[in-house]
């Protein structure tokens, strides 16, 4: 019988062991700077259908009726990526049929006066949400993601300079099946 | 003897869980060793070769850990060793650096000589597992005994199987979605 609690014992400490062991190995592997790269949705994949209504009352949609839509995951805090927000800046001077909303996380009453002092007035900010946010795969900002009319992804990425802004509309403006090569 | 018993029945099950999880991605290694006219003529049996491979692992785990005294399971489990060992060997002689897909996504490792020599000590430990000892000892378990290992066994599959696909739903994974 002692042998029978032994194995017993043995077995249940190295089952726990090992559950313990493959949980922290996926948090690790989860949490590390190369799976945070690879945070947001594949090009291609159905992004999330949402209807946000920015401060104004003013309802919009994804996927949208512009055949690009930008979503932007930021904050306030994008007053601290300035290149980023020359980006943005320059992708409105553009002119391209670009729909640009930044989504926040949570309430954030300061993220409207940021922007317009960023001179980004002319994007909408809405109020989304953490389990939007987990919908998206996003978790680290300042995240850009192209989405098309058809709800498609069509380009995303974590950013810091201006040249990835521009770089993800280019890929965002290809055929889907020429961005996933 | 127990301990190497009891360690060789968790990998089993960790990679059986794992494999679940990555069904195609484990079938894509599969025909990796199939001959080139199969999956021609069979076009799912790599994915069943997948399922029953995981399967076994499963069931070999479990039972070696919940029914410690049946002896013709450490046979089996020394068996199903023996054929890691030899599809590490292949791998690495044939297709090296390819994803093995062994723990499903839970590991990127391809093949190579970490992959042999952990099966080959995968194998030893199944091997020492089947070493008869004298005055053998009494694993006959009591019926409570069998159903928190069998819990044991089966939480441990799930949470390998629940952290390989949370591995796997990243984009730019290195596993294919099933």
């Amino acid at each position: 019988m002692s042998w029978a609690i032994a194995f017993t014992v043995c077995g249940a400490v190295m089952c726990v062991a090992a559950v313990l062991a493959v949980l922290s190995l996926g948090q690790v592997r989860l949490s590390g700077s190369a799976a945070i790269e690879r945070d947001g949705l594949a090009t291609g994949v159905r992004a999330p259908v949402w209807s946000l209504p920015d401060s104004a009352g003013v309802v919009h949609t994804s996927p949208p009726a512009l055949p690009l839509q930008l979503v932007v995951f930021a904050d306030h805090s994008l007053k601290s990526f300035p290149a980023v927000a020359e980006g943005l800046r320059e992708l409105l001077a553009s002119g391209a049929a670009v729909e640009i909303v930044m989504l926040l996380k949570q309430p954030n009453p300061i993220a409207e006066p940021v922007l317009a002092e960023l001179g980004l007035r002319a994007v909408s900010v809405l109020t989304g949400s953490p389990r939007l946010y987990a919908d998206y795969n996003v978790r680290v900002g300042p995240f850009l993601i192209f989405v098309d009319s058809a709800g498609r992804v069509r380009s995303s990425s974590l950013v810091n300079h201006s040249w990835q802004v521009a770089k993800l509309h280019q890929l965002a403006c290809l055929p889907v099946a020429a961005a996933q090569r | 003897m127990l301990a190497a018993k009891t360690a060789v029945a968790v990998v089993l099950l960790t990679a059986g869980g794992a494999k679940l999880a990555d069904l195609a991605g484990f079938a894509a290694t599969i025909r990796l060793f199939l001959p080139a006219w199969l999956p021609t003529r069979l076009p799912a049996s790599a994915r069943h070769g997948a399922i029953a491979i995981a399967a076994a692992e499963l069931l070999a785990g479990a039972m070696s850990l919940c029914w410690p005294d049946l002896a013709w399971v450490n046979l089996a489990v020394l068996a199903l060793s023996a054929g890691v060992v030899i599809a590490a060997g292949l791998g690495f002689a044939r297709h090296r650096g390819q994803p093995c897909h062994c723990f499903g996504a839970l590991t990127s490792r391809g093949f190579g000589l970490v992959g042999l020599l952990r099966a080959m000590a995968i194998a030893v430990a199944a091997a020492v597992a089947c070493v008869p000892l004298w005055p053998a000892p009494q694993l006959h378990l009591a019926p409570a005994f069998h159903v928190l290992l069998l819990a044991g066994a089966a939480l441990l599959a799930a949470a390998a199987a629940a952290a390989a696909k949370a591995l796997l739903a990243q984009p730019g994974s290195a596993g294919t979605a099933a």
